[in-house]
């Protein structure tokens, strides 16, 4: 087909099928972004490798990788400002959390969990517990992840999670995990950006989070990838709301 | 004054809702320009989000707002080579289907043609026959020599020539000023 330039380019251009504009994706970049050119000379005297990640939060969500320090920041007014971040015990997460806290259940064996508590004291709506659970292995990241909050019909707030570490290993993508009815439709899209040898590398995960209210409190159940089944994440929902 | 103009000046005042229209208006653009480098989606997406993102932190910085466009689409390009540049470490980029020899009997559509050419050629015409830049804009866009600009539109042209009409071929359409001038 013989035509002229200006209509053929204009046909190869019009035929690009531009994507929905995410702008919160492109506000996390942002601050990503700021936060990385912030720290980096930081990031440089820290032994040699270091993990960002980076988690837009309508649904909390977290994958940690090979950890040393675990840091969460909020943003208010466009600024970041740090959570508190403890190591609790599921007891103490209950006396710690404003909310119900539902103690995970149907865990499959040969999982190990840390219990994080999140707070912030300017805005108790920051408030969450996480629970990380690993394989033996402290290379991969935690198969299965579970984030409750308050559910006070209000969105998310932002937050921002950054894990540093001695070493770090190529996070996978996610298999897709079926939404159930009444979940978020949402989808968290992560950043990671690796940093080994000097040379960074960047890693884009979408997840799909089965989340839901119970007794006041939002659960968010994330799984990696080779890490649960959808059989299984299905077992431990059903074992939760049944407590 | 033009609506992006116009956005372009509220957002540097700080107008929240202003920066998101901003960054809506020039997705699109984003998106192209990235493409028609990267040519994956997920790249181009990738690309043109951290450009937007980009944009949205250094818009302060901007000194001429009448040349926002010329601004971002260097942004978008930079971020572009950035993601081409990993993709490079990654694995051997060696897909692009050049279109040299290709005749008109071929009856291959030029728009796909357009997409075999070289990114390096494939953002030139695109940023001439679709953004309608001239020579020295593109120049400032890629961070090259304005003759390297007229000398990579000639070579696109010279690659797509057997696909053209003869009455579009050479000066005129291809060159905006003639290699010469320079």
């Amino acid at each position: 087909m013989n035509r002229s330039l200006p209509a053929s380019v204009a046909d190869y251009v019009g035929k690009i099928s531009i994507p929905t504009c995410d702008l919160s994706a492109i506000q996390t970049r942002r601050i990503v972004q700021r936060k990385y050119s912030l720290w980096n000379p930081w990031m440089s005297t820290v032994v040699a490798a270091g993990i960002l990640v980076a988690i837009l939060a309508n649904v909390p969500a977290v994958v940690a990788q090979v950890e040393r320090v675990f840091r969460a920041f909020t943003i208010v007014n466009g600024h970041t400002v740090p959570l508190s971040v403890q190591t609790v015990s599921l007891e103490q997460a209950r006396s710690h959390a404003p909310f119900t806290v539902i103690a995970p259940a149907g865990i499959p064996a040969g999982l190990q969990s840390t219990i994080r508590a999140f707070s912030s004291e300017s805005d108790p709506r920051q408030a969450r517990v996480m629970f990380e659970y690993h394989k033996s292995s402290a290379d991969a990241p935690p198969p299965l992840t579970i984030m409750e909050t308050a559910d006070d019909g209000r969105p998310e707030p932002n937050v921002l999670f950054m894990t540093k570490s001695s070493d770090a290993v190529p996070v996978p993508s996610l298999p897709p995990v079926p939404m159930q009815p009444g979940d978020r439709q949402t989808m968290t899209v992560q950043d990671y950006k690796l940093v080994r040898d000097g040379k960074e590398k960047h890693f884009r995960i979408k997840f799909h989070p089965v989340s839901w209210v119970q007794n006041g409190t939002r659960v968010t159940l994330m799984s990696t990838p080779d890490g649960l089944t959808d059989k299984q994440l299905a077992a431990i929902r059903t074992a939760m709301q049944s407590r | 004054m033009e609506p992006v103009q116009e956005q372009v000046a509220a957002a540097r005042r700080g107008d929240a809702n202003a920066i998101s229209d901003l960054v809506r208006s020039v997705w699109p653009d984003a998106y192209r320009i990235a493409w028609s480098i990267l040519q994956d989606h997920a790249d181009a997406e990738d690309a043109a989000q951290d450009a937007c993102a980009r944009m949205m932190t250094a818009l302060a910085s901007l000194r001429d707002p009448a040349r926002f466009g010329v601004w971002f689409y260097r942004i978008v390009v930079n971020q572009a080579r950035q993601k081409q540049r990993e993709h490079l470490r990654r694995r051997d980029l060696t897909q692009d289907t050049h279109v040299v020899g290709l005749t008109p009997d071929e009856r291959i559509d030029v728009a796909r043609a357009i997409a075999a050419l070289e990114p390096s050629l494939r953002i030139v015409i695109v940023l001439r026959y679709f953004y309608e830049l001239n020579s020295s804009e593109i120049s400032a866009v890629l961070g090259i020599n304005a003759v390297t600009v007229r000398w990579r539109l000639m070579r696109a042209h010279r690659r797509l020539r057997p696909l053209l009409e003869p009455s579009t071929q050479l000066q005129g359409e291809c060159l905006d000023e003639p290699l010469a001038s320079s």
